[in-house]
């Protein structure tokens, strides 16, 4: 892929955007049949399958706990989601972002309320543009919403990457692999609760106070959308019953 | 599938309460302070075979990293550069909990987020690791080894991979008219070109109570924490929250304050040890 | 309540400050502040002072105290496993296991000198829940609990209820079983 002009001479970004734009979003909320919950979330060109099942019981009763439910959770990507294909079996990044998508999660949903089982997260990244994870956040968190788990809150991911120093909104694969960092954060905005921030990249102080008021304002208007979507997912299946 | 993990019940209920109470009154069992480390001891060259090592004991902690460095073939969208690579290992000799086998998430995001903070900071100049410009170049393999678990894996880990680098030293290498490569490790040319030093401050915080260095008692009490790679010119070379919790805004800032300041202590107390050895 | 008048909540969403209400199913306190846990239908009670909300999709567990389907999948001397299906009528979209000890299957204690004689695997048998989460614990210690449906271990044919026994109507064999009032009904 060539590096192109990250920002143009007119401030805009290579795609267009204003700094503090979010991609196109689009979200809908219980799209699958088998599933507990399920949701279908992209952000421009990424494009995320989340997939709720349980609580149930598990094979491996040694991981249950005896005061709550134990989250497990799945980031993986569809071989051809990638320019190059990705191999199939589990990667070191995918392990990783298994844990952080999981621990992102587990501060909003009541586990208590079920001891003994397991909730299990799938996520599947369908087409990678960048912002994968944070797209899994909020899949994540819809599909858990909609499987009728009590939750204190939706969580919603967004990340902020610097490019040609400046500070841009939801950047895309492009702005990921040639700017400066990424650093992904997913909130529980109406707790005031950041459950997820990483940074890829070296920013100072400043520039990092910055980039965290530019990820919750851009996570402000995603809760919007994703708080929208789950209304209306279930307003419209009670119209038409 | 990574899974909520069981907090082992090591630590009775009534300790943990007590421990807690103290963080609170900002106190820590051991006498020192919420922002103090536990004394650190580090052995550079620990490894003779090694082109850099370090054992480094944090508290109870013990964590050696090693450095080899390997020719190897640069990748195409950097020709003309060497190439990090990091693993971790957490050995089944540092905790009855710690199973031989390949790594797990935690050993894996470790490595990560080591190698991330030298990576993005351009900690080892890579620049200056070709040795056939587009065909042949160092490969710089950190590799860490968790030997005892009292807590705090992952600054204990990036203080000994600093210190491993900071020890290491390119072997003389020559190459002759047909491109034929010949290393000659008993005579040690330069040390590995460094741009910047690094280490993680993580923040660990229990109730609204910010705390660096837990020892595995605190640790496992810990609601949630965040890894702060601190470079030493003062910038912030990585973030990564880990663990079950949340953190506000206000106090990942806190934290990142008490890591900024922390974590330059830590980079000049490495560098004076290491001096000394070197 | 006609439709534009429902008010509906999604995790998260605000309903008042906790000096007014107090949090009811489906709602949740968090610093003086009620919120909903789960998406559904806000219900305010004026009178007791609660707000709930009414998921529009419950998760359905055992709950202690319900009766349950479950089919026998295990018997051994002590314990019957079971796999719960159906709790209070309503299919779980998961199965649990369900435990029936030795104790919790005859009418009278002492009864049972071999749970073979009382329950087989795959049998279908109507049970109360013991206790609150999982494995949950079983009984049919009660006269319109125990088989309400069981094949013959010979041919495999629906057994019919015949007195206190079960009988195959394809091949005539006889079985003994703890059969609950109304057999042949889940």
């Amino acid at each position: 892929m060539e590096k192109p002009r990250l920002i143009r001479e007119d401030g805009l970004r290579h795609d267009g955007r204003r700094p503090n734009e979010l991609r196109p979003i689009k979200i809908s909320v219980g799209v699958l049949n088998k599933a507990s919950g399920s949701a279908l979330v992209e952000y421009g060109a990424t494009k995320i399958l989340a997939a709720v099942h349980g609580p149930r019981e598990i094979p491996l009763r040694h991981l249950l706990l005896p005061d709550r439910a134990i989250i497990r959770c799945r980031y993986h990507m569809l071989t051809f989601s990638t320019h190059e294909r990705k191999s199939p079996a589990p990667s070191r990044r995918e392990i990783e972002l298994s844990k952080v998508i999981r621990e992102s999660l587990e501060p909003v949903v009541m586990t208590e309320m079920f001891p003994r089982t397991a909730i299990d997260i799938f996520i599947e990244v369908i087409n990678a543009d960048g912002g994968t994870r944070t797209a899994s956040v909020t899949a994540a968190s819809l599909a858990l919403a909609d499987a009728g788990i009590p939750m204190r809150d939706i969580v919603v991911g967004v990340a902020v990457g610097k490019v040609n120093n400046v500070l841009v909104l939801d950047i895309d694969e492009v702005e990921d692999m040639f700017g400066e960092a990424d650093m992904p954060v997913a909130v529980a905005p109406s707790l005031g609760m950041i459950t997820l921030l990483q940074l890829n990249g070296v920013l100072t102080r400043d520039e990092f106070v910055e980039a965290l008021k530019l990820a919750l304002e851009g996570a402000n208007q995603i809760y919007r959308l994703a708080r929208e979507a789950l209304r209306n997912s279930y307003l419209k299946v009670r119209v038409e019953e | 599938m990574s899974h909520t993990p069981s907090t082992d019940m090591i630590t009775p209920k009534l300790k943990m309460l007590t421990i807690i109470n103290m963080l609170k009154k900002g106190m820590r069992s051991t006498g020192r302070g919420l922002l103090d480390f536990r004394p650190i001891e580090v052995v550079l060259g620990y490894v003779p075979n090694a082109d850099g090592s370090a054992l480094v004991r944090l508290g109870n902690t013990v964590v050696v990293a090693g450095v080899k460095l390997e020719i190897g073939s640069p990748y195409p969208d950097t020709p003309n550069e060497g190439a990090l690579v990091v693993s971790a290992e957490f050995m089944p000799t540092a905790s009855p909990t710690f199973e031989p086998g390949p790594p797990d998430e935690n050993a894996i995001e470790l490595a990560r987020v080591v190698d991330r903070a030298l990576r993005e900071l351009k900690a080892i100049d890579l620049s200056k690791l070709a040795i056939i410009p587009g065909r042949k170049a160092w490969v710089v393999y950190v590799d860490i080894y968790v030997l005892d678990h009292d807590g705090n894996l992952v600054d204990a880990s990036s203080i000994a991979s600093l210190a491993a680098l900071m020890s290491t030293y390119l072997p003389k290498v020559e190459v002759d008219e047909a491109g034929n490569i010949r290393v000659d490790r008993s005579s040690k040319v330069s040390p590995l070109p460094l741009n910047h030093k690094v280490v993680t401050v993580t923040v660990s915080k229990v109730e609204n109570v910010l705390f660096v260095d837990p020892d595995l008692e605190e640790e496992n009490m810990a609601e949630t924490k965040l890894i702060v790679a601190v470079s030493d010119d003062g910038r912030i070379a990585g973030l990564q929250k880990s663990g079950s919790g949340g953190l506000t805004e206000s106090e990942i800032l806190a934290a990142i304050d008490i890591a900024i300041k922390v974590g330059n202590d830590l980079i000049n107390l490495i560098t004076s040890k290491t001096l000394k050895q070197n | 309540m006609s439709r534009e008048l429902r008010e509906v909540a999604v995790p998260g969403e605000y309903l008042g400050v906790a000096e007014e209400f107090l949090p009811g199913p489906g709602a949740y306190e968090s610093d003086y502040r009620l919120r909903a846990a789960v998406i559904g239908q806000v219900l305010r009670d004026r009178i007791n002072k609660v707000v709930s909300v009414r998921p529009f999709k419950a998760v359905t567990l055992p709950q202690q105290g319900a009766i349950v389907i479950a089919v026998i999948t295990e018997v051994r001397e002590d314990i019957a496993r079971s796999k719960i299906y159906i709790v209070n009528n309503l299919p779980l979209k998961y199965p649990f296991t369900g435990i029936l000890h030795a104790t919790q299957i005859a009418e009278k204690t002492g009864e049972v000198k071999q749970i073979y004689e009382h329950l087989r695997i795959g049998d279908f048998v109507r049970a109360r829940v013991l206790n609150r989460t999982p494995p949950y614990l079983l009984t049919i210690r009660d006269p319109k609990l125990g088989v309400v449906l069981a094949s013959c271990s010979k041919c495999g044919a629906t057994l019919k209820p015949s007195g206190d026994k079960l009988t195959c109507p394809q091949c005539g064999n006889t079985e003994k079983r703890k059969i609950a009032q109304g057999y042949g009904k889940l």
